[in-house]
């Protein structure tokens, strides 16, 4: 900026800044350089939420983010619009689009906690989903780096929250895990992922066992849920709360709330936050909806409990989604309402879709705002630039905590179509730290997957020389059933101390779609043009490798691992794996040993045929083998037909075969893994790339 | 960093300000030109105040950063708000008038003028006007308006302007 000519000094113009919408400012980030760092400034957005934020306090400016619903396809991204309420009370709609790919986690993330213009996205059942945060007013939306409480993929219930740590002004995300309930057998847990540190922790806090009844606010320091008690089906609510500094749970009672009314009537609570209050909203919801707003005067006096107002909503309105932090009630209007069109002096009906609409209790007014989509994403915000700065550092971050790429590629590729991976783990040996793959990102009709891994936890967790994976865990979606025209490994009987042992309760797939006795077939194709079978599995399968030095990462690879926009890949490290099955199969044959049940064998290993040369010569004996089976299911097996071949084979295909292969799919890979790159920038304000 | 110091409209505002008032004081603008105002209503910036106080009572008050034509402004606001019988209706309502013919440019001067002669009421006011008069602009207003020229390569631009898209939808489209 020139300041001899600028008709402002730098400290004014900062000042007029810190009064403007966020939307203006993030399109304002263009004017220079100098005003792009001044307005990602921590310091500025500070500044702008005392200025600007407190300057909605006294208005009814709402914002209301919607997600829209998914499209068939599954792996489109999610679609984001934002409402902006504006002076003459209408709603200009602005589209973004959140990346949400991943498939299968789309749909069962919902909004979970909001706290300064930030909202989270996240699956109340899925460990392992990936958490979205996002600013829609500054369009900056970002996957967390994934945590998972365990290894296994259990059933979990898991709830969220978001909140500012005042005392070291960082957001933190809190993951909540509830403890034992009907589905889950496993103790609470909770864990906080801090923005300024870009990393997970877990919290030494006994959770308690309240059931959530809706999404989390922010107020004060702490982190509010609606909550109901689990004891004896009653009816109870209290709020919940976690005081983000300290890092503790307290409890907040509720009004008083009239309890005279038909029991029958179902009623739906909310809490939100109304220009710096805490409110409940009681809508119950008999022929009309009667809703009672109750607004927590003094925060944290129970006494002052006040309630606001009593209404009954017009007609036709079937659900109050919540109320917005302008204080009018967001709610929706009955799908299909039937609505009078005249044209040419007759009566028209045309069908309408479920519509939102906000009530003002002051004015007494309904005012359109767009469709309503499923109402669970819905979320009215306050506006603010709350990690308008996040973008840059947060994705660099990323990449610094030693991310690496896997490729994997799908040999057959009709099988590629059936099965999708959704998570491949590895557990490194060394001090049981665990680095998992979790973001998978395939491209459609094509067989290669690009996996991403890295170190979850601190952010101090680097790769060190000399860690090695210590166990792999996968696990597939859409599993389908064993194809019977297809080899199915043979059964050679019991017991070499689990090699391969699959540990399958969790399932993402369809249950109807696994074969009758249990088993499915995974065909995983690695560079060896190998096919795996894994038997009584539902969807993953951990198997412990033999020689873990096998997998040891080497040390220029390590080098990489420290240059941000530089993840390096690891193609063919299956391969080694494969090895070890090949060892292990040909120590079972020598012994005449057969696997332990759930064990997972190589059946027809050959690295130079085809695949579909391969099935063949093995057909005829895998049909034998199954016949002796007594235990369909139990355990398939093939090895080796020949090991002196299969011995022969792989030497001269890892010499040339396997090296072409691997230059060409490592290329295949850095393509993919470009482009997914390229996507995972798109949305991020990186201004460096 | 120092203001410049012309007159943005070239025209010599003369104040409408009578000597009458026996408790007057001389306020000397960055081009020299002298302006007398009543103690009351000088009284209502902070810097004039703390600088009566200090020594020059009765005194030429320079003020080297503030020109004539805003100097003229600034005068005629705090007469307004030094007024006896002015209810805060009346005030409000010249607040109004005063603005609104008000050039961005003039404006800023007089924002500089009101943050260093420390007047809150003007300062907060006349922020409030650019303020609102730079929601929905566009970025080339702005750079216009504020006379700053991008260091961005077009690249740079160009991404930005891809990751915030609909913050340009429903920019004003007349960029003055």
């Amino acid at each position: 900026m020139n300041s001899e000519e600028s008709p402002l000094p730098e400290d004014l113009i900062i000042e007029i800044l810190s009064w403007l919408p966020p939307e203006t400012l993030a399109s304002f980030r263009s004017v220079s350089k100098w005003w792009c760092s001044t307005i990602s400034d921590a310091k500025f957005v500070a500044k702008h939420q005392s200025h600007f934020g407190n300057s909605l306090k006294n208005s009814n400016s709402n914002r209301i983010v919607i997600l829209t619903e998914r499209h068939a396809d599954p792996r489109a991204p999610l679609k984001l619009r934002l409402f902006l309420d504006s002076n003459p009370g209408t709603f200009p709609e602005h589209n973004m689009e959140l990346d949400l790919k991943k498939r299968g986690a789309a749909e069962s993330c919902r909004i979970m906690g909001s706290c300064d213009g930030l909202f989270c996205l996240a699956s109340s059942s899925c460990d392992y989903v990936g958490i979205q945060l996002c600013n829609p007013c500054v369009r900056w939306a970002t996957r967390l780096p994934v945590h998972c409480f365990t290894d296994k993929f259990n059933p979990v219930d898991l709830y969220y929250g978001i909140g500012f740590d005042a005392s070291v002004n960082d957001y933190k995300v809190l993951k909540l895990r509830r403890p034992v309930t009907s589905r889950t057998h496993m103790p609470g847990a909770a864990a906080m992922f801090s923005v300024k540190a870009k990393s997970w922790k877990r919290l030494n806090v006994s959770v308690p066992p309240n059931i959530p009844l809706g999404r989390s606010v922010f107020l004060h320091g702490f982190v509010h849920w609606l909550t109901c008690l689990p004891s004896l089906y009653n009816n109870i609510k209290r709020i919940m709360l976690f005081d983000i500094c300290n890092e503790v749970f307290g409890e907040l009672q509720l009004p008083e709330i009239d309890r005279d009314r038909d029991t029958n009537a179902c009623a739906d609570t909310s809490i939100s936050v109304v220009r710096g209050s805490l409110c409940v909203l009681v809508a119950e919801s008999k022929t009309d909806i009667s809703c009672d707003v109750w607004m927590m005067k003094e925060y944290g006096i129970v006494e002052s409990w006040t309630k606001q107002f009593s209404i009954v909503l017009r007609e036709g309105i079937t659900k109050c989604v919540e109320q917005t932090v302008g204080g009018e009630i967001l709610c929706c209007t009955r799908k299909g309402e039937h609505r009078n069109v005249s044209r040419h002096g007759e009566l028209r009906y045309e069908p309408l879709p479920s519509q939102l609409v906000l009530y003002d209790p002051a004015m007494d007014e309904y005012r359109y705002v767009g469709p309503a989509p499923s109402c669970k994403h819905v979320i009215s915000l306050v506006a603010s630039l709350a990690l308008v700065n996040g973008t840059e550092s947060f994705v660099t971050s990323l990449c610094l905590l030693s991310w690496f790429y896997m490729t994997l590629q799908w040999m057959n590729t009709d099988m590629s179509k059936q099965l999708h991976l959704v998570n491949m783990s590895f557990c490194c040996e060394e001090e049981k730290r665990v680095c998992w793959v979790r973001d998978i990102d395939d491209e459609e009709e094509s067989s290669t997957f690009v996996l991403r891994g890295g170190c979850p936890g601190s952010g101090q967790r680097r790769w060190e020389k000399g860690w090695s994976f210590h166990t792999i865990i996968l696990q597939l979606d859409r599993v389908i059933q064993p194809d019977p025209t297809r080899p199915n490994g043979s059964e050679d009987g019991t017991s070499e101390a689990g090699y391969w042992s699959g540990s399958g309760r969790a399932r993402l797939g369809n249950p109807s779609k696994l074969g009758p006795s249990g088993a499915l077939l995974m065909h995983l194709p690695p560079p060896g043009y190998c096919t795996l079978s894994i038997a009584h599995l539902d969807a993953s399968l951990c198997f412990p490798i033999a020689r873990p030095a096998d997998l040891l990462l080497t040390e220029s690879v390590l080098e990489l691992a420290n240059l941000p926009p530089a993840p390096f890949r690891v193609s063919g490290s299956l391969e080694h794996l494969i090895m070890n099955a090949r060892i292990a199969n040909r120590n079972r044959a020598k012994k005449g040993t057969l696997p332990t049940p759930g064990a997972l064998v190589i059946v027809g290993e050959d690295v130079e045929r085809t695949p579909e040369v391969r099935a063949d010569p093995n057909e005829k004996k895998v049909k034998e083998s199954k016949k002796k089976s007594k235990r369909p299911g139990k355990e398939v097996t093939e090895g080796p037909s020949d090991p002196k071949k299969c011995k022969r084979g792989s030497k001269s295909s890892r010499s040339s075969k396997s090296s072409k292969r691997s230059k060409s799919m490592a290329a295949k890979s850095k393509a993919v893994a470009d482009k997914n790159e390229e996507e995972n920038f798109q949305l991020s304000g990186d201004l460096n790339k | 960093m120092a203001p410049k110091n012309k007159n943005p409209n070239g025209e010599n505002v003369v104040p409408e300000v009578q000597q009458k008032k026996t408790q007057a004081l001389i306020l000397k603008s960055s081009d020299g030109e002298e302006f007398s105002i009543s103690k009351s209503a000088a009284g209502l910036s902070v810097a004039i105040k703390n600088m009566m106080e200090d020594d020059c009572a009765g005194g030429v008050i320079p003020l080297p950063l503030v020109d004539g034509g805003t100097l003229a402004r600034v005068i005629t606001y705090l007469n307004k708000h030094a007024e006896d019988g002015a209810s805060d209706e009346d005030k409000r309502k010249f607040d109004e008038e005063f603005l609104s013919g008000m050039e961005v440019d003039v404006l800023c001067d007089v924002a500089l003028a009101g943050n260093y002669l420390d007047i809150r009421g003007l300062f907060h006011d006349v922020c409030q006007r650019i303020v609102n008069g730079m929601k929905n602009k566009s970025v080339e207003w702005v750079r216009k308006t504020f006379r700053i020229e991008s260091d961005f390569t077009a690249e740079e631009e160009e991404q930005i302007k891809k990751e915030y898209a609909w913050a340009w939808e429903g920019v004003d489209s007349d960029a003055d």
